[in-house]
């Protein structure tokens, strides 16, 4: 993030013109379907149609009453493509079955206000774009009022909004937005416009459909990897199989030779195949035959970085971003200290659409379509990589990605493409293949956590401390993070979990080691918090069985001073038949945790036949605040829940330096036959808003780990499965 | 082998087949001729349960795949037919040639062997009665199993299986001339134990 | 490079490829059917499947030449306005996410019920072996079954 960058996100239609007409014309997108509900369709800097007018930056109104709003969040499934344009929508007072959404090319007006940055991503869109929504929503409501009561000659406070139109209770009398949004336009835009009573908002609270759902049923969801430019070209490109192996042979003369290609192009790493079609850009890199060097990183390997975690985990050095109390005392004092390591694995994002980016870069300006989570980061990177100032590069969102989960927040794929566009001076899309995708992944990192406790006489801790080491999650979607890793030596992303404990501990000591790994390693949907409360509610567990207390009950008694944390505690225990009976080889675990600003608890049963693991129900309860969309909500639980069972399963380790699996036929994601019956339930505890996009899989970790220890009496502590012998069914 | 060994192993042979209801002049023929047998099957043997014959010949539902033999990937199953479940049938992805892009092997009537004729566990004297076991191996007769197992188009791809995979420990044609030979002298069994 | 004539939702569509071409690529290279998805290129993750002649086939892993005269079904041809029980079944229970693996879901799902027109619990899980990254699996299941009753219904 630039630093002194005080963008104004005050609304300000000025300044929306400039950037909304400046720039080429649209690009080829999704069919038009006749919808009857809101269907994402247009990328980036579509013109204003004829007529068109834009009501703040975010409202366009043609004559003839089609309302468009402009999303700028993307949307990776977690259905901000329905809340936020919804939210807006209930403001306005727009008729929401008609509107149609368009994605917003990067620009100022469409930063998140929080931080002043452009993304889509920790779990936080909803929270930071709630206010700014309902704001615009009024003020465009305010100024379409404005301009119909001026016609009216009435009152602007005896007219409201309803269904696209301008309505005069008293006399009857309505108007379309279409028929005065030009005279509106012409208004100020009101920067404390009144905010609807909650009564009168009929979208928000309720389970809309969503928007995405019906061109994600046909076939014509347009996703980055379905995008096509006027005269594009396709890529395959392979790098490197290992981290930093570099190409040390080729065959170039066959792969020109081969059908449909039409240049071989060196890139950073490795080498692109650029051809008509990418089916013979695959074909003509295979005849290519690139020989990769082993790379500086030969010596990495299971057994190389665990002995590195672990010398690190004794010796350090560590920061100590929290010391409350006096920990290191407390454990000193002698008996009834209990301590524990646990691992989490590398992960691989594994996003069903591939990576890909089509990018047309002429010397004057660079045009690039992705599916991106970091439009704005994606900008400064081309900028610095095409040495183009930032006012000539274009990067849009397609209209649909296939899965982030953060990977799309890093700009090395459009970097990538726009360096092939500009070498064959056509535009290019580039798809990575699925080997490509896994093999250059930025990885969750793999941690290692000491947790250590002393308990007192009734068998609660007195003292706690928690030593984590960890590579960095932040760095490379967030370069302007550096300072604080270089001087403080923590990574704020790593240490989510730690830098607060939901449950009354008097003293509390962390240690945090930021390793420095060749393994590239960034944000993954739940970031820290999911390695971090692994090893938290794995340990808390364990500390229950030491004082000889039942783990739902050991944990309320911790949560004396967080009635949200042991309500969402409670109701799981309820809804999850904590106090059943089981039968043997059965086994329930349970775990809560306060994450991206809300509490959620979950409890499992599972099943452990020799080595089989069965998962058979995952219930959730969940208080993010308050829920907008109870229906999207849920989905994000569902399949949080599932990722999370992932994470016991679906490791990446390193042999040579080189990742493995590298496809998708031995990377261990779960399958429909194993996914448990879910059960989730919403909590409204009051307070901020919190993200429920990221929250699901935290707790499934270690309730999983949990209730296998329930079930067997074996205390996994680490995952996956695998490596004890276990695998799920 | 040392003659009062040969003659020792001869009178247990001897009286097997006498409980197998043999003459007495058959018998002192088969006799040499059993022991040789049985020294050939245990070569085709290694055949059959190299991992490209036993993939699909599982005791279980599932088939396995690659060298180590490890369960199919994604929870493919036998189905009601040996064809696969319904919905996901073997022909989904298995295709009538091995496709190089893909990796995925194929043959035409990629399938499972019925249960019936699952391998996996057994001793080589097991297999070899198993395979002449008319129950057990589709209604077959001797002649009917040496066509199969040296002509089958499936049996066939065992051969030529694509890259990543191990063909079986003895080429094809040794293989045949093995299997006829072993079929001309009798088709003669180790014993069930060994 | 060879000429294809081939049954693609109905309508004959005409192709030029090499014999070893994947279907997949045909049908969104050369027919513009992009409905259809690339999640893996080894068969693993389902996100191409097709139907051809109703039985689930994964594209990925399907040479062109081997279609012949076979009738192709890609997502895009379950209907010409989402009123395919599947596609009224996946909207009433809202399964899509992220929406990447639904194409190859819908059509692993329209194999199912070809085979077997109400399935069980246990049919579906041996059926549906795609891969959802954002786990939708539950949903699926529910929509399969609702997709079943629908279809009971307007008999």
């Amino acid at each position: 993030m630039p630093s002194g960058c005080c963008v104004d996100a005050a609304l300000s239609r000025r300044r929306f013109l400039q950037t909304l007409t400046s720039g080429s014309g649209a690009l080829l997108l999704c069919v038009s379907w006749p919808a009857a509900s809101a269907i994402l369709k247009g990328i980036g800097r579509r013109a204003l149609a004829h007529g068109e007018v834009a009501v703040t930056a975010w409202v366009r109104i043609t004559p003839d009453n089609e309302v468009t709003l402009v999303l700028s969040q993307g949307e990776i499934g977690q259905g901000i493509s329905t809340t936020l344009p919804a939210l807006l929508a209930d403001e306005l007072g727009a008729d929401w079955s008609t509107v149609r959404l368009i994605t917003a090319p990067f620009a100022p007006d469409f930063r998140n206000p929080r931080i002043n940055f452009m993304f889509t991503g920790n779990s936080e869109s909803i929270q930071s774009f709630h206010d700014l929504m309902r704001r615009t929503g009024a003020a465009a409501r305010e100024m379409l009022v404005a301009a119909a009561a001026r016609r009216w000659k009435v009152s602007p406070s005896t007219c409201t909004t309803r269904n696209s139109q301008v309505v005069h209770a008293s006399s009857s009398r309505t108007l379309n937005f279409g028929a005065v949004a030009a005279d509106a336009a012409r208004l100020k835009v009101p920067q404390q416009p009144a905010l609807r009573p909650q009564k009168e908002l009929t979208l928000t609270g309720r389970a809309l459909e969503r928007v995405d759902v019906p061109a994600k049923v046909d076939g014509s969801a347009v996703f980055g990897i379905d995008v096509e430019l006027p005269g594009m070209l396709n890529a395959a490109v392979r790098t490197g199989p290992a981290v930093g192996s570099q190409l040390t042979a080729m065959s170039e003369a066959a792969a020109r030779a081969s059908s449909g290609v039409v240049d071989v192009v060196r890139i950073a790493n490795g080498v692109a195949v650029v051809a008509d079609t990418y089916w013979n850009a695959r074909r003509g890199l295979r005849a290519l035959q690139p020989q990769f060097d082993p790379g500086p990183h030969a010596d990495l390997d299971r057994k190389s970085l665990g002995a590195l975690y672990r010398e690190r985990l004794e010796s350090g050095p560590f920061a100590t971003p929290v010391k409350v109390g006096d920990a290191e005392g407390e454990l000193a004092r002698g008996s009834r200290v209990v301590t524990f390591d646990y691992e989490n694995p590398f992960l691989a994002h594994a996003t069903m659409e591939p990576m890909n980016c089509a990018a047309d870069v002429s010397a004057q300006r660079c045009r690039v379509i992705a599916p991106t989570q970091g439009q704005e980061l994606a900008t400064y990177a081309l900028s610095a990589a095409l040495g183009m100032p930032p006012e000539r590069i274009e990067v849009s969102r397609s209209p649909y990605i296939g899965g982030g989960f953060g990977r799309r927040l890093v700009p090395d794929v459009p970097v990538q493409a726009a360096l092939i566009s500009r070498a064959v001076g056509k535009p290019v899309k580039v798809i990575w293949d699925r080997e490509e995708d896994i093999r250059r992944d930025l990885y969750r990192p793999a941690t290692l956590v000491r947790m250590t406790a002393r308990l007192d006489a009734s068998g609660r801790p007195i003292a706690m401390k928690a030593r984590v080491v960890s590579p960095t999650i932040l760095l490379p979607v967030f370069p302007a993070i550096a300072p604080v890793l270089e001087q403080q030596g923590v990574d704020p992303s790593a240490l989510e979990g730690m830098m607060e404990w939901i449950y009354d501990v008097p003293n509390r000591l962390v240690e945090f080691h930021l390793l420095k790994l060749p393994i590239p390693t960034s944000v993954l949907r739940t970031t820290g918090y999911g390695p971090n409360i692994f090893a938290l509610e794995s340990f808390i567990d364990e500390l229950a069985h030491a004082a000889g207390v039942d783990a739902y009950q050991y944990r309320r008694t911790l949560l004396h001073g967080n009635p949200r944390a042991r309500a969402v505690l409670d109701r799981a225990a309820e809804l999850g038949q904590w106090n059943g009976s089981t039968a043997p080889h059965e086994g329930r675990g349970i775990a809560v945790t306060h994450a991206f600003g809300t509490y959620i608890a979950q409890v499992v049963h599972a099943r452990v036949d020799d080595d089989a693991v069965k998962l058979s129900r995952v219930v959730s309860v969940v208080d993010p605040g308050r829920v907008l969309d109870p229906g999207i909500a849920r989905q994000c639980i569902e399949g949080g829940t599932v990722f999370g069972i992932a994470g016991c399963k679906a490791e990446v380790t390193f042999e040579h330096g080189r990742a493995f699996p590298d496809n998708l036929n031995r990377l261990q994601l779960p399958h429909l036959a194993e996914t448990p019956d879910l059960v989730t339930e919403f909590v409204d505890g009051g307070g901020e808003l919190g993200g429920v996009g990221e929250v699901g899989p935290v707790t499934v970790t270690p309730a999983v780990a949990n209730a296998i220890y329930s079930a067997t009496g074996r205390r996994l502590r680490s995952m996956p499965v695998s490596r004890h012998g276990l695998r799920f069914t | 082998m040392s003659a009062p060994a040969g003659a020792a192993l001869a009178c247990s042979l001897a009286t097997l087949l006498v409980l197998a209801g043999c003459s007495g002049t058959e018998r002192r023929a088969s006799e040499g001729g059993a022991e040789r047998g049985a020294e050939e099957f245990t070569r085709i043997a290694q055949v059959l349960k190299s991992p490209r014959c036993l993939n699909c010949h599982p005791m279980g539902n599932t088939p396995r795949q690659g060298d180590e033999r490890r369960l199919h990937d994604f929870g493919v199953t036998r189905g009601p037919d040996d064809h696969g479940a319904p919905g996901l049938t073997c022909d989904s992805c298995h295709q009538d040639v091995n496709q190089q892009e893909s990796g995925v092997p194929g043959a035409r009537r990629w399938h499972l062997a019925p249960l019936r004729m699952g391998w996996e566990g057994l001793t080589d004297g097991e297999l070899c009665r198993a395979l002449l076991d008319p129950y057990k191996n589709g209604g077959r007769s001797v002649d009917d199993v040496v066509h199969h197992i040296t002509e089958d188009s499936l049996v066939n791809w065992a051969w030529q299986p694509g890259d990543g995979r191990t063909p079986p420990p003895v080429a094809r044609a040794e293989f045949n001339e093995l299997v006829r030979a072993w079929a001309n002298k009798g088709a003669a069994c180790p014993p069930a134990s060994g | 490079m060879t000429e294809f004539v081939l049954n693609v939702n109905g309508t004959p569509r005409v192709a030029e490829a090499t014999p070893d071409t994947p279907l997949l690529w045909v049908l969104r290279e050369q027919l513009g059917l992009k409905g259809t998805k690339f999640g893996c290129g080894v068969a693993a993750c389902g996100a191409c499947t097709v139907n051809i002649d109703g039985v689930a086939v994964r594209s990925c892993s399907f040479p062109v030449s081997a279609a012949g005269n076979r009738a192709i079904t890609t997502v895009e041809g379950l209907s010409p306005d989402r009123s395919h029980v599947l596609q009224r079944a996946w909207i009433a229970e809202q399964v899509p996410q992220c929406g990447y693996c639904q194409s190859g879901m819908l059509m692993s799902a329209n194999a199912l019920l070809r085979a077997i027109a109400s399935p069980s619990d246990a049919e579906i899980e041996a059926a549906i072996t795609n891969i959802c990254r954002c786990g939708t699996y539950t949903r699926v299941r529910k929509a399969i079954h609702r997709a079943a009753q629908l279809m009971k219904e307007s008999q």
